[in-house]
């Protein structure tokens, strides 16, 4: 597998590119057959995705109001604690599957929807981070010098700042909120794809091809998003897959620190942060939001594990 | 190589430089501290009084002079929470605690990164590998303030084997907010050695190592070992820096007084000198590591280019 | 739990027990005889059920929250069946640890009499004490440094002072440390946060080396209650000279309990005082922490690292009693969280629109499903033994209807939109009381937004006069007079010191007089219908949302005997060891 290598481009452009590219599709279907974890992955991730977007047909509940005196009531084959002496011991129902919340909210109705704030936060966040890292580092390795310079100082020393002060600072500045906390969560991972995009972007500025195009006169901008960009854009893909992982448990990380999206949207994150007291009490709060996370992360690194050992098998240093 | 040290040391000078003014401005932005500092009781006269007394009501940039020329003297303003104590005396105090912690961490991390992640890809595709592989997934995807609370649930309350908290140095203290700071970097530093390990024992050299007759230990440890070693060194300094800032969340959890619960408490009641003072001993201490970092690759790995 | 006040009363019962403040205030008044002032301090009958030393018990029994009953001002309150303490386990501790959620020694380090916060309150007296102390009934007065006292005339009184008594670095405790210590705060140099509460203190004479006469700028009928305040504690007058940093730092009080070690990073750790006057208390070392995090303070406790352990949820009650090693304590706690309403605003401008607010957020019901009932529902914001209670107030209903109504006749049949800014993590359930609260304000079309504001942005976003309608406070009455909770909250020469930001909104010069005038009434039942006349004003005005007392839920250790207290002070000197 190490001897594969994604194809060269070269001067026979751009039949040979679309080739390769098409090649690489269909190795990575391929792949993906093969590797049944990617497969597991995909399988989980796409009922996330449609759980998000059928939420309102899938929930018998508004997810954002309950009833407070079925408030900590226990999923549905369990029996429920009782925090009051002498009150007879009750089991869970279907009516509300997965338990209730300390507001008596349906957590099966509040985990549909917070899949959709999640994913909204993973995705946005690392497209936006991407987006702005990407440039950043395609422009940084393009023109070298000063621009290069200043602006690979300007990573490193948001890498040796504290993301969480950063975080904290522009949600008291802004506000909470979830743009605020998709714009914390870009701001604080812009560097590392405009590393790789400089580094790719300096080693096919050596290509022929690239020589070439220059040489006959093809203006800078074009060139960078015709040529050059799409040879990087793999291993941006694959980090950003594994970022959207990590920027879930981020929000997560935010919402335990009280700087989430919002207190009473329904987010994974503000569900386990909210059940954290209740983790010996009533479980079943801190639990289901903590699987769907788990489950939800899991799937996503699964595909990118699979992503790169199918886009490029040379990647495996970058989580 | 001494003028390559020099030049990585100035550098480092100024990312630190520009750390600590990113963080005056914007601890400046973020409101007023007096107003915590005295409390729900104080007056507007009380709050006018004490800002003048703290020079706040002087001019930003004045301010800002001010704090550098206090850094440069290594004389730090007094912390408004903490009156009468220079914010980095609070600082510095607390620091060993957190590095302790992040070292310990950073120790667990490695070792046990690398002795799985070597087993898992010589002994790829095995049920062990695959062992490993599954959990180094799961502690990826796990949230670290989520595992922290169950450990102390399991650990502390219910089998009582482990105190619930508090800092102590003692191993049976460090021991939680260890597991719970060292899981996502082990997980990723696993499937890295891992995968690194799986390229060098691949490659010609080590082919021709075997060739040669080699013990497969020999083989493992002496030439596939330090090639594999390289990329994790880098990551291993980034981790550093991922270490002290994962520490406010396990400080918080575990009442660890460290560094980052510091920060975060200096945060939420506008302590500006202490949250300047832990910033940049945070930042500094990244920044040095990474200088070594460097300093190490270059004598790991005599390829890479002195720029 | 029922609502206790639907129990039937005993007039009195309550009448007696009511005697002892009134006694004193009578006094107050200025043509009192010293053989009354004995009598006033602690009387048998009327002290509080005395502070019985648990026996240890073989099973713990489960708590009941069926409430005894305990006559204070005429008013029921729930007195709870605390389980007794069960079979220690473990061998004995070498030393007391002591948790709150919340670390206040802060700003101002040790020092005691500059702090505002209730929880360095508990902290720092175990090394400083008063002139004078409420006892545990929150209701008598009594000596505590000094031994009897005296109203002279309608300006002055003159205090006795306890003769033997040495600092814990051995100064003498007399006359001058105490005109030192009281003038202390209130001077320019060393202004406590408090010190408007205590401006009406002119001057203190030396009379001899153990008397002092302590002059009032106006007369204050309630200068005693004052007095037991904790930023009139006496420090050591040569030591405390050297300076605000000295104080802040180390400590020199006549307490029970001396300083051994403390920092801003490190604990505070305390050792018994072996000469102190009222004799040394039986725990002798002290440790007392801070633990944010409040699943980590119940496991802590759960885990014996901790013995006493404040704020406990009440979900955890169960489970405490049942670990075998510690228990769950309750009592009704003197601190009122309420919300103030902005009202300077539209609509929060409209009274009706307020009262609206009240009856719609249907406080009871959230202090039963989400408190579990550990919440004491009172019609104001004055605690139900604060000097000037009104027993006869009863609370605004839940009637979402009635609430609709208002809301229609204001102007806005559609309803409104509001915003409900709370606080997380200093208060019990403090979160999640905003959150129900807004989930049942919506029945009656009052749309409310919960917004958690990190307390920093709360303050500046207050400044900023953004009007979000419903604000969190919290206050805990440190005197037990109606004034420490009319005048700081709701006064308008308050607001005007805050600028009328949202921290003090409310300034209302109808209401103003009257609190003015009970301020400076010496004549006790003047003085008492003028805070029934307070109150029934501010009630009816919806001067905020008005919800309940707080239950203080304790987790203490097998290895600790202690009876809480209701006024939140957690004292080494008043546990011992179960042995």
């Amino acid at each position: 597998m190490a001897g594969e290598r994604a194809s060269v481009p070269t001067l026979l452009t751009p039949f040979a590119e679309v080739r390769a590219r098409r090649s690489a599709t269909q190795r990575a279907l391929r792949m993906l057959r093969r590797n049944r974890l990617g497969l597991l992955g995909a399988g989980i991730l796409s009922i996330v995705v449609l759980a998000a977007i059928l939420a309102p047909f899938l929930t018998p509940y508004d997810p954002m109001t309950g009833d407070i005196t079925k408030r900590l009531t226990c999923p549905v084959l369990t029996r429920c604690p009782s925090f009051m002496p002498g009150a007879t011991p009750v089991r869970g129902t279907l009516d509300h599957p997965l338990g209730t919340d300390q507001l008596g909210r349906d957590i099966f109705s509040r985990i549909v929807y917070g899949a959709r704030v999640s994913l909204i936060v993973g995705l946005a966040a690392v497209l936006l981070g991407a987006g702005f890292g990407s440039t950043l580092g395609l422009v940084s390795g393009y023109y070298g010098g000063r621009i290069d310079a200043l602006i690979m100082r300007i990573g490193e020393l948001f890498l040796a700042f504290p993301y969480l002060l950063l975080a904290i600072a522009i949600v008291a500045v802004l506000g909470g909120g979830l743009l605020n906390v998709i714009i914390v969560l870009a701001i604080a991972t812009w560097v590392p794809y405009a590393r790789i995009m400089r580094g790719s972007v300096l080693s096919a500025k050596e290509q022929e091809y690239v020589i070439a195009a220059r040489a006959i006169g093809v203006r800078d901008l074009a060139l960078l998003f015709k040529h050059v960009a799409p040879n990087c854009i793999t291993p941006i893909i694959v980090f950003g897959t594994f970022n959207v992982a990590a920027a879930i448990i981020a929000e997560a990380g935010l919402s335990f620190l009280g700087l989430g999206v919002g207190a009473t949207r329904p987010t994974w994150g503000n569900m386990l942060a909210d059940g954290r007291a209740y983790v010996a009490t009533a479980w079943w709060l801190a639990t289901f939001p903590g699987l769907a996370i788990m489950l939800t992360v899991l799937s996503i690194n699964m595909i990118g594990d699979w992503l790169r050992d199918a886009l490029d098998p040379h990647l495996r240093n970058i989580e | 190589m001494g003028q390559y040290i020099l030049r990585r040391v100035v550098h480092a000078f100024f990312v630190v430089l520009g750390v600590v003014t990113a963080v005056f401005v914007i601890t400046n932005l973020t409101g007023d501290p007096v107003q915590l500092m005295l409390g729900e009781a104080a007056t507007a006269q009380d709050i006018e009084r004490v800002r003048r007394e703290l020079g706040l009501d002087r001019p930003l940039y004045v301010q800002y002079l001010n704090f550098l020329s206090s850094v440069a003297r290594g004389d730090f303003p007094e912390s408004l929470r903490y009156r009468g104590y220079s914010a980095l005396e609070i600082v510095l105090d607390r620091y060993p605690r957190t590095i302790v912690l992040a070292i310990a961490a950073l120790l667990v991390s490695v070792t046990l990164a690398i002795t799985f992640g070597t087993i898992s890809a010589v002994k790829r595709y095995s049920a062990i590998d695959n062992v490993v592989m599954l959990l180094a997934l799961f502690g990826q995807s796990i949230p670290n303030f989520w595992l922290g609370i169950m450990l102390i649930l399991i650990f502390a309350v219910n089998l009582g084997w482990l105190p619930s908290q508090g800092y102590q140095l003692s191993p049976a203290y460090l021991i939680l907010p260890t597991i719970t700071l060292a899981s996502p970097g082990l997980a990723r530093l696993t499937r890295l050695t891992r995968s690194g390990m799986l390229e060098v024992l691949n490659s010609d050299y080590i082919r021709t190592a075997r060739a040669k007759g080699l013990r497969e230990s020999a083989v493992i440890f002496r030439h596939a070992f330090k090639n594999a070693a390289i990329p994790l060194v880098t990551v291993i300094g980034l981790d550093f820096g991922v270490l002290l800032g994962g520490a406010i969340i396990t400080e918080q959890i575990f009442q660890w007084d460290g560094v980052g619960q510091l920060l975060v408490n200096a945060i939420y009641s506008r302590d500006f000198p202490v949250i300047q003072a832990s910033v940049l001993i945070i930042a500094v201490s990244f920044v040095l590591i990474n200088l070594i970092v460097d300093i190490m690759y270059t004598w790991l790995d005599p390829r890479v280019r002195l720029t | 739990m029922a609502d206790p006040r639907q129990e039937p009363r005993t007039p009195y019962g309550a009448m007696n027990r009511n005697l002892s403040r009134r006694t004193f205030l009578g006094l107050a008044v200025g043509a009192a005889t010293s053989a009354l002032l004995t009598a006033c301090r602690r009387e048998p009958e009327q002290a509080a059920p005395p502070a019985t030393v648990q026996a240890p018990g073989p099973t713990p029994a489960p708590a009941q929250p069926t409430p005894r009953q305990e006559a204070i001002r005429g008013v029921e309150i729930p007195k709870f069946d605390n389980p007794p303490a069960g079979r220690p386990s473990g061998s004995k501790p070498e030393e007391l640890v002591i948790a709150w959620g919340v670390n206040q020694l802060t700003t101002h380090g040790l020092d005691p009499q500059r702090h505002v916060g209730t929880i360095a309150e508990s902290q720092l007296r175990h090394m400083y004490e008063p002139l004078v102390a409420f006892d545990r009934d929150l209701q008598t007065i009594v000596p505590a440094l000094a031994t009897s006292w005296e109203r002279i005339d309608d300006l002055t009184m003159q205090f006795k002072l306890r003769q033997g008594v040495k600092f814990h670095n051995g100064e003498p405790f007399n006359a001058e440390a105490v005109r030192y210590s009281i003038l202390r705060p209130l001077s320019d140099e060393t202004p406590g946060d408090s010190r408007s509460t205590y401006a009406v203190i002119e001057d203190v004479e030396i009379i001899d080396d153990y008397t002092v006469n302590i002059k009032t700028s106006r007369p204050d009928p309630a200068l005693l209650a004052r007095l037991t305040g904790f930023h009139m504690t006496i420090v050591a007058p040569k030591w405390a000279s050297q300076g605000p940093e000295v104080v802040s730092r180390e400590a020199n009080g006549t307490g029970p309990y001396r300083l051994v070690s403390w920092s801003p990073n490190e604990d505070l750790v305390l050792e018994a005082n072996e000469e102190y006057w009222g004799g040394p208390p039986q725990i002798k070392r002290v440790r007392l922490v801070t633990i944010s995090e409040q699943a980590t303070r119940v496991s802590a406790l759960r885990a014996g690292d901790v013995h006493v352990a404040k704020d406990m949820p009440p979900e955890e009650i169960e489970s405490i009693n049942a670990s075998g090693r510690a228990r769950a304590l309750r009592v009704v706690s003197n601190r009122v969280p309420f919300y103030f309403i902005t009202i300077e605003v539209p609509p929060y401008n409209d009274k009706r629109v307020r009262q609206a607010i009240n009856y719609a957020a249907n406080v009871q019901g959230v202090i039963d499903a989400i408190l579990l009932g550990n919440g004491y529902r009172i019609a104001t914001v004055l605690p139900i033994w604060a000097f000037g209670y009104d027993p006869t107030l009863q609370p605004y209903p839940h009637d979402p209807e009635k609430a609709k109504q208002l809301l229609a006749e204001a102007g806005y049949p559609d309803g409104i939109d509001i915003k409900i800014w709370y606080i997380q993590g200093r208060y019990p359930k403090d979160k999640e009381v905003a959150e129900a609260m807004a989930q049942e304000m919506a029945k009656a079309n009052i749309r409310c937004t919960p917004e958690l504001r990190e307390p920093a942005t709360l303050n500046d976003l207050q400044k900023k006069k953004e009007a979000p309608g419903l604000l969190f406070a919290s206050w805990g009455n440190w005197f037990f007079d109606a004034d420490n909770t009319f005048f700081p909250l709701f006064s308008c020469a308050q607001a005007k010191d805050f600028n009328f930001d949202w921290r003090r909104p409310y300034c209302n010069e109808e209401f103003d007089k009257i609190i003015q005038a009970a301020r400076v009434e010496m004549n006790v039942d003047k003085r008492r219908q003028l805070y029934a006349e307070a109150q029934r004003f501010l009630y009816d005005d919806a001067g905020a949302l008005f919800m309940y007392q707080l239950v203080d839920i304790y987790g203490v250790n097998n290895w600790v005997l202690w009876e809480p207290r209701h006024d939140e002070m957690i004292w080494a000197h008043e546990m011992k060891w179960n042995e």
